[in-house]
């Protein structure tokens, strides 16, 4: 919108006083975003300053010269990055924990090498799963094959119809399904397909409708950093 | 239109950058928890309004993650934090909407809701008329009152004057000042 040449008393009042008698109630009632988003948008940046990181290291001196030339805020990375540590700190603290839970449940599994693991949950999601909990972890088996451990710490409420697992790009785009969830287990990958593709690991709950394309009621979710 | 006319003159009248803009363009340490504090509701709002609840939680995580990332490229100048925020909300929604075939459906948007697959056109209106009503909640409580006596009674400064029993100059001034805030607050990011 632009209001630079409007004739008018003042530039753009025409425009706002119209689209003031233009607002309805609810556009006076902001809705409160579920609890538990924000150290999600946390982690977002957390794993996207560790993938700049990395790639500086990579890239060296150019990879910098390149963010100061581009006007970004020089010498900004490495301060961004000591800021974020203590949240790091934490989640890696959290890591380590489902590391040893894991390790724990899978003691008897020495054929299988974890990739990577994230911890679900029903943050932003369908509220019927909203005391429920799991952990995934990607493992590859010995034949080189992958598969998902999922640990369900608390099942979530299928109603009339059941739980499905899936495995989601990060545009919520393309997605396979891993099968009908039967609680904790061992989940085959497709083979071929690319997990670093498909971080996002998503819990449904599926009417019995014959359809087999996801319902678009998730109940846990989670994205599972794939970094080397 | 009855009300008075200022001269170009009036124009510059823009609200200084405010303490969390400042804050969150230096990156400070809290700022990121800050923004989010006093707009997450304003652009999970929109993201909800848009495109399901379901949907709106991530888009409002990607939308702030993007944001504190790309926070160098926030210019205090040209609009308001919160209009900056909307802006990225608004091009995240309309990619999102873009997309078809096959991905988890958006859950049926509340009744007072818009229709099912809202056009980009829904979107920009429901997104000014959002930071439209941020704005003016957010102003101080006479000039909110003043504007809103011109706006919705179409009452003209003088009116407004005698009605309020306030100085002619007192409304001018206090309308003109409301009036950039709050077009400051519309201006999004692109």
């Amino acid at each position: 919108m632009s209001h630079e040449h409007t004739d008018g008393p003042f530039p753009g009042e025409a425009e706002m006083k119209a689209l003031a008698r233009t607002l309805t109630v609810a556009d006076g009632r902001l809705e409160t975003p579920p609890p538990g988003l924000f150290a999600g948008i946390e982690a977002r940046v957390a794993a996207e300053e560790r993938r700049q990181a990395a790639r500086d290291t990579m890239g060296g001196e150019q990879a910098v010269g390149r963010e100061q030339a581009a006007g970004g805020p020089a010498g900004a990375t490495r301060p961004r990055w000591m800021r974020v540590a203590p949240f790091l700190a934490a989640a890696a603290a959290v890591a380590v924990l489902f590391v040893g839970m894991v390790a724990v449940n899978r003691s008897d599994d020495s054929s299988a090498a974890a990739l990577g693991e994230v911890a679900l949950t029903n943050a932003g999601l369908d509220p019927a799963g909203a005391d429920s909990s799991a952990v995934a972890t990607l493992v590859e088996l010995a034949d080189g094959s992958l598969a998902l451990d999922i640990d369900v710490g608390s099942t979530p409420p299928a109603g009339d119809g059941f739980l499905e697992l899936w495995i989601i790009d990060t545009q919520v785009q393309g997605m396979y399904s891993l099968g009908p969830l039967h609680g904790t287990g061992r989940y085959p990958l497709p083979a071929h397909v690319d997990p670093s593709q498909f971080p996002v690991v998503d819990i449904s709950v599926e009417p019995t409708d014959g359809e087999p394309t996801h319902s678009g009621v998730s109940v846990l979710r989670g994205l599972l950093d794939l970094d080397a | 239109m009855s009300g008075p006319r200022y001269g170009a003159a009036a124009v510059s009248d823009v609200r200084p950058v405010d303490d969390l803009e400042a804050s969150f363009l230096a990156g400070e340490p809290d700022a990121l928890r800050q923004a989010y504090d006093a707009h997450g509701p304003l652009v999970y709002t929109l993201c909800a309004r848009s495109l399901g609840r379901e949907l709106a939680g991530d888009v409002t995580q990607d939308v702030f993650a993007a944001g504190w990332l790309a926070r160098g490229s926030y210019d205090p100048s040209r609009g308001s934090l919160a209009g900056w925020l909307v802006g990225i909300a608004r091009n995240k929604i309309v990619d999102q909407l873009r997309r078809n075939g096959r991905r988890p459906a958006s859950e049926p948007l509340p009744p007072t809701d818009l229709p099912q697959v809202p056009t980009v056109e829904v979107v920009d209106s429901l997104a000014d008329r959002l930071l439209l009503a941020d704005a003016m909640s957010q102003l101080a409580g006479r000039a909110r009152q003043l504007i809103e006596l011109s706006f919705y009674e179409d009452l003209s400064h003088h009116e407004i004057a005698d009605r309020c029993n306030l100085p002619l100059g007192t409304v001018k001034s206090d309308i003109r000042r409301g009036l950039s805030r709050m077009r400051r607050h519309l201006e999004r990011a692109k």
